[in-house]
């Protein structure tokens, strides 16, 4: 099912503008050996549509997003699957195709908006930069379109912010620089990796806020990496968890939260509303306690079924296939909380 | 009771704002900050980036004097302690930061770390030795095999558990986290939580605990103080705090009300220079009303509430010499 027949956005357009088929991304290992980092990743973004990538450290939700636009670092290499944006091959387009996408349909918002800028350039004299590159104008339209993004952002007042530098920014503003580079291409989808994650709360609801306005007045969907459930939940239509390497639920954003079915999903949800909700008088948190599998240990079985409080005999035996639930949902268990795949 | 373990008074750190692109504009990190930590309880200080949390654990640390105002531990006052009496009273009170990433030497093996402060405290047999890591990391929560590993091959959550059984090495009084959990994923984060309500009952360790995150602290910290450029604007019961805030900055920090000014991107005027002795929230203020170009002084409002505002919203009565006007 696809997003615009329950109600979410970009009902009008149906063809994906993101489009990720069984993704393999790997590291060849000592003995030449391909260890996989991301297993059999598919997903979609349509245009508008807002989508949320939640998981753990190496969990590969990272990596997956930045293969999207031809990126993924040495020596992780795309091994199998397809990836198609607004209709073009990534894999198989020319460099200088590929260079029209990134920035001009595709954007990144990077992690660490402090090592992304160039510290001896001013913000402007950076953000005219890039606009002169996507766009066809003169250095002093350059320069009025960057204020204008600057503005955009809530930058204030964008002319002293321009003539700064980036040590002279605070974390906050930086990111709003970043995402008014991002928007520099007049992209159709912004990537966002985990980009409050150097910040503090306020902060963050500030740029979350900011993005949610974006995706609104301009129709731009957006890619929302976080680690978080509970912070981006309110910000996406559609939320996909990754678990070592692979997705294990998929689904709009108010099914996730209602009535998770896969106990990964479950077991986040109760802990960032035990850590966080002031009612609960408990003595101790229920964490999901052990660590994630590294790539390369991953076992035969549920890779999640170690840390799984409900695991049984047969979830250490048999890989879960990722089913669909109906109503938009997919879930990689054997043993899902509710309901009957469909 | 007997005295608190840790008693800050009036601690005041002021910077110069030098180097490339510096202005020489001095940095008020810190403004007269007192803060008091009892015996086996934990106080937690909240407040966003560039807020002074962090200037307050380094002079709680002692590893900078304050300009002004003084530290007591268990009543010695560590301005006028140094060298190796220093170095043994800082065996009392022991630090985790924020990035298991960067606290710990990728060179050396888990052992060694652990056993750093134990070899700087005395002489101790290798054997004395391995067996006081196996139990710190026993403590921390991790296996005693975990003594070969080097920080390269563990993930955040067991660096930071790491770092826990390092600082409790020499048996300290207090615990000084700064930001422990923020470098970490959701669901680690709630096993090093669980580790220190774990150590506190056990131990009856003492500690303060920094975050920018007031909702995390609710379970640990029974007290907490809220900092807002470099001050304390509001302190008292965690679940008071979280309930009850009176403190327009605290009411912020929990996302009840938008800040105003600013409001369209909802961020807050942090940062920009507030005038001269005036109410440094004024500018984000939704309530800024014309008594707030006077700093309001610390104040209890209720028992064991104290408030830095003029017109707390939400308490009826404005203060004694404030007119709204």
């Amino acid at each position: 099912m696809r997003p615009g027949e329950d109600g979410s956005r970009g009902a009008a357009d149906r063809s994906p503008l993101l489009s990720i088929t069984d993704l393999v991304i790997s590291v060849p290992g000592p003995d030449s050996k391909q260890t996989p980092l991301v297993d059999r990743i598919s997903l979609t973004v349509f245009s508008g549509e807002r989508v949320g990538i939640i998981g753990e450290s190496g969990s590969g939700k990272s990596l997956t997003a930045l293969a999207a636009l031809g990126l993924a670092p040495p020596p992780a290499q795309i091994t199998g699957g397809t990836i198609t944006i607004d209709g073009i091959d990534m894999l198989a387009a020319p460099e200088r195709e590929l260079n029209r996408v990134r920035g001009g349909i595709v954007a990144l918002v990077p992690q660490e908006p402090a090592t992304a800028l160039n510290p001896v350039y001013s913000v402007g004299f950076q953000l005219s930069e890039v606009i002169r590159l996507h766009r066809d104008v003169s250095r002093q339209d350059a320069r009025s379109i960057a204020l204008g993004l600057l503005a955009r952002t809530g930058l204030r007042p964008p002319a002293s912010i321009a003539r700064a530098y980036a040590h002279q920014l605070s974390g906050g503003q930086l990111q709003r620089v970043m995402i008014a580079l991002a928007l520099s291409g007049r992209p159709q989808l912004l990537i966002a990796d985990e980009p409050t994650t150097a910040l503090d709360a306020v902060t963050t609801r500030g740029i979350l806020h900011l993005l949610d306005e974006l995706s609104k007045t301009d129709a731009l969907a957006l890619l929302l990496i976080s680690h978080d459930l509970d912070l981006v939940a309110s910000h996406v239509d559609r939320v996909i968890i990754m678990y070592a390497g692979e997705i294990v639920e998929e689904a709009p954003t108010e099914r996730i939260f209602n009535e998770p079915r896969h106990p990964y999903t479950a077991a986040l949800l109760r802990i960032s509303r035990e850590i966080r909700s002031p009612e609960a008088r408990k003595r101790t948190l229920s964490a999901i306690e052990g660590t994630i599998p590294a790539p390369g240990s991953w076992e035969t079985g549920c890779r999640f079924a170690p840390r799984c409080s409900r695991a049984r005999p047969a979830c250490f035996a048999q890989h879960p296939e990722l089913v669909a639930h109906g109503g938009g949902r997919a879930v990689r268990c054997l043993f899902p909380l509710a309901g009957a795949p469909s | 009771m007997s005295q608190p373990l840790l008693v800050a008074r009036n601690l005041s750190k002021t910077y110069r704002n030098r180097g490339l692109g510096g202005t020489g504009a001095p940095v008020h990190a810190v403004r007269n900050v007192s803060l008091e930590i009892g015996r086996g309880s934990v106080l937690a200080l909240a407040g966003q980036s560039g807020s002074g949390k962090s200037t307050v654990a380094r002079l709680l640390l002692a590893l900078e004097p304050p300009d002004t105002g003084t530290v007591l531990f268990d009543g010695i006052p560590l301005n006028d302690v140094s060298g190796a009496r220093l170095r043994r009273l800082r065996r009392r009170f022991q630090a985790v930061f924020q990035d298991p990433y960067a606290s710990l030497n990728p060179r050396l093996t888990i052992r060694t770390i652990v056993a750093e402060p134990l070899r700087a405290a005395g002489n101790l047999s290798s054997g004395v030795l391995t067996q006081r890591v196996g139990e710190l990391l026993e403590l921390a929560g991790l296996p005693a095999r975990f003594m070969a590993k080097r920080p390269g091959s563990l993930s955040g959550g067991e660096r930071q558990r790491v770092a826990i059984a390092r600082a409790l090495a020499t048996r300290p009084d207090l615990l000084i986290l700064d930001e422990p959990l923020s470098a970490l994923d959701v669901s680690i984060q709630a096993q090093i939580l669980n580790l220190l309500l774990h150590l506190r009952e056990e131990l009856g360790l003492a500690m303060l605990f920094i975050s920018h995150d007031l909702a995390l602290v609710r379970l640990i910290a029974g007290k907490t103080a809220v900092m807002y450029e470099g001050a304390v604007v509001e302190q008292g019961p965690t679940a008071t705090l979280l309930t009850a805030p009176m403190h327009p900055y605290t009411q912020t920090l929990l996302g009840e009300s938008t800040p105003a000014q600013t409001g369209r991107a909802g961020q807050l005027a942090s940062g920009v220079p507030w005038p001269e002795g005036s109410c440094p929230f004024a500018p984000s203020c939704p309530f800024a009303a014309a008594a707030c170009t006077k700093e309001p002084p610390l104040e209890e409002l209720a028992p064991d509430h104290l408030v830095a505002c003029w017109f707390p919203p939400g308490v009826k009565a404005a203060r004694t010499g404030a007119t709204r006007s």
